[in-house]
């Protein structure tokens, strides 16, 4: 009868021995498969192994030797048989083991006693009498990780080919079974550091201080591009009323980053709490950092408090990027750092930098910020953050920020991200001018009276009352008409702000959402009534924006215009 | 004070508008307007007392333009006054009512 493919492959394998049952061979690898398949523990995967070829074999016993990644020795991991020699270990390329990584070729050693490489170490120390042995190097994708070996025949007969080979082919699904627990253990390892990452993460949050409500003049935000960052920053109030405020980047990126990051932070609030100058602060905590800093690390940093009361600003910049103020005027000025980062040249003395806040906005940034890409490989650079700043200029400090933080995340970021905002958040707060009414057409009048009386008593001139009557009048008309399409029992409320160059002009209204993409302006060509408010608001103000509030709870339409000193 | 009144002066019907023109009342001028075309040949809508004009007052104006035009009649604005035209002129609507100083400025320029 021809053989199946089956046996042929396997009598390959095994020789050409008419003793020998090549289905027998398949039982035993079937029976090791599934008992690998059972436990994804590499000891008990390794125990069995030995344990089922020790009897399969008909030896006295049997070992698994593991390479050990640190070491680089042969390590006996599982043992069977009189003597256990778990934790024995011999350098590669030492002992019949050895050899057999080295030649990468399994061995058949029938009489030990003839083979110089033979170590008796074991032997002298146990008592046990070694005869003969068999054993074939593991090999998996990743080359050669151990040695499975059999010792002494049972009965006194002595190993032979056909044993070295039955032995070669156990030793395919044993290296498999090994390598796929290996890797199960690697997958819980990096589970377990991802749990643990995770945790640190959220403990480094934490030290970050929580985002106060207005009129508190500082915001912050901090995108790490790892796990943890090595950024940070930091707020906090002195009994004298002034804020002290902190910002920094550690060297690196990634866990010990992060962990300089925790002690540096900590030592800027302890000594930033103290109240001494920022020149005085920083100097401290230098020394503190030289003295303890290893591995070169360093820390760009700056420390300053801000007082409200005067809007006065004084801060030291050790090494990072330059503060930028923005004033009500749309103008930037830089103040770049005077002096090397933190934990560097003990005794370093920092330099100190004043301003005054004076309706400006300061921004403290991380570089990250600036070397953040597009999908195109373009970094944002300076210019490109001014330009966001600019645009974002009438908007209040936490849109503006939100804006940006929406902009970086469209943004490939590789380094840790971190941005301070300090800025009279107050001015953002109370409208120069509010008025609530009723959506009745008869109100419109009363309307553009209050806003001239309110806007004459700012010191606003004859035209500009006139385009902001002119708008607020279109818009609560198209609110009357559109929004509450008739029903004069809504409400209204018209307030003016002023932000920087530009006067806002917000309309609140709580009618059902309108379909805010159908308002535009007409076609002017057309000679048609009707439809000309958005024209006319068009070329009045510099911008406007319509949004539905959430949870159906109005419209809301905000106007720009761009004013020149004429507040 | 807001007012809308009508008269005569030859062949002309005048719409007389004064005061603050908005949503609450300019439907009044609209009627006015359309009126004043129906019972003559050419309608003045005199601007000169009006403070203040919004969307809804120009909407009125260009009503009457496109329905003296549809009934081939004369139809104008005079006395305009400063407030009003800067709104015709922010919706580019200057260049599309004739406009004119009076009623004796219509007749002068017809003679010309």
């Amino acid at each position: 009868m021809a053989k199946t493919s089956r046996e042929e492959a396997i009598h390959r394998v095994i020789g050409n021995d008419p003793a020998y049952d090549p289905f027998e061979q398949l039982e035993v690898l079937a029976e090791l498969s599934q008992a690998f398949a059972q436990s994804l523990d590499i000891q008990v995967t390794l125990d069995n192994v030995v344990n089922r070829i020790v009897d399969y074999m008909g030896a006295e016993a049997a070992s698994i030797f593991l390479i050990d990644d640190d070491s680089g020795r042969l390590v006996c991991r599982a043992s069977a048989g009189p003597v256990d020699v778990t934790g024995f270990q011999l350098p590669v390329g030492e002992g019949i083991v050895g050899r057999a990584v080295s030649e990468n070729r399994a061995q058949l050693v029938s009489d030990v006693g003839a083979d110089t490489d033979f170590l008796d170490e074991i032997d002298c120390s146990t008592g046990f009498l070694t005869r003969s042995v068999v054993c074939s190097p593991l090999q998996t994708s990743d080359g050669v990780i151990g040695v499975l070996q059999v010792l002494n025949k049972r009965g006194g007969e002595l190993f032979d080919e056909r044993d070295r080979d039955v032995l070669r082919v156990l030793a395919s699904p044993t290296a498999l079974a090994i390598n796929n627990a290996r890797m199960a253990l690697d997958l819980v390892e990096q589970r377990r550091i991802k749990k643990e990452l995770k945790l640190a993460r959220s403990i480094q949050r934490s030290l970050l201080p929580r985002r106060r409500r207005p009129p508190f003049p500082i915001l912050g935000i901090n995108i790490p591009a790892r796990e943890v960052s090595g950024d940070f920053f930091d707020y906090f109030e002195l009994t004298d009323g002034r804020i002290g405020f902190t910002i920094g980047d550690v060297s690196g990126k990634g866990v010990d980053a992060s962990l300089l990051m925790v002690k540096t932070t900590s030592l800027l609030r302890w000594s930033g709490k103290q109240g001494d100058d920022p020149a005085q602060w920083l100097a401290g905590v230098n020394d503190e950092l030289c003295e303890t800093v290893s591995r070169g690390m360093f820390v760009c940093g700056l420390a300053g408090y801000y007082d409200p009361s005067s809007g006065d600003l004084c801060w030291a910049n050790a090494g990072f990027p330059p503060v930028l103020r923005h004033d009500s005027a749309g103008e930037f000025r830089e103040f770049p750092a005077a002096a090397p980062p933190l934990g560097i040249v003990p005794g370093q003395r920092y330099p100190q930098h004043e301003t005054n806040l004076d309706n400006a906005s300061l921004y403290l940034y991380s570089d990250g910020v600036t070397e953040s890409r597009t999908a195109g490989g373009k970094q944002l650079g300076s210019a490109g953050f001014l330009q966001i700043i600019r645009e974002g200029a009438s908007s209040s400090p936490e849109r503006r920020l939100g804006a940006l933080v929406s902009d970086l995340r469209r943004r490939e970021i590789s380094d840790d991200t971190t941005l301070l905002l300090i800025e009279d958040r107050q001015r953002w707060q109370m409208p120069l001018v509010e008025f609530g009414f009723t959506s009745e057409a008869e109100n419109l009048r009363m309307l553009r009276t209050a806003l001239a009386d309110a806007m004459e008593s700012l010191g606003c001139g004859r035209t500009l009352i006139g385009q902001v009557q002119l708008v607020v009048n279109e818009a609560c008309a198209n609110i009357i008409q559109h929004a509450y399409a008739g029903d004069e029992k809504g409400k209204i409320i018209c307030a003016l702000r002023l932000q920087r160059q530009f006067l806002v002009i917000e309309l609140r209204d709580f009618a059902p959402p309108v379909d805010c993409c159908n308002i535009r302006p007409r076609d002017l060509s057309e000679c048609r009534p009707g439809g000309l408010g958005v024209n006319l608001i068009d070329s009045i103000v510099d911008e406007w924006t319509l949004e539905n509030l959430p949870q159906g709870e109005g419209n809301l339409m905000v106007m720009k215009k761009r004013i020149r000193g004429e507040i | 004070m807001n007012r809308c009144e009508h008269s005569t002066d030859g062949r002309f019907q005048i719409v007389s508008v004064g005061g603050e023109v908005d949503l609450s009342w300019s439907s009044q001028i609209r009627r006015a307007v359309l009126d004043s075309l129906r019972n003559g040949d050419y309608t003045l809508v005199d601007l000169s007392a009006v403070t203040y004009i919004d969307s809804s007052g120009i909407a009125a104006l260009v009503e009457g333009l496109q329905s003296a035009k549809r009934d081939e009649k004369g139809f104008a604005l005079t006395s305009v006054s400063e407030p009003v035209m800067a709104v015709l002129c922010l919706a580019r609507l200057d260049q599309v009512f004739p406009i004119y100083g009076s009623a004796a400025e219509i007749d002068a320029a017809a003679q010309d």
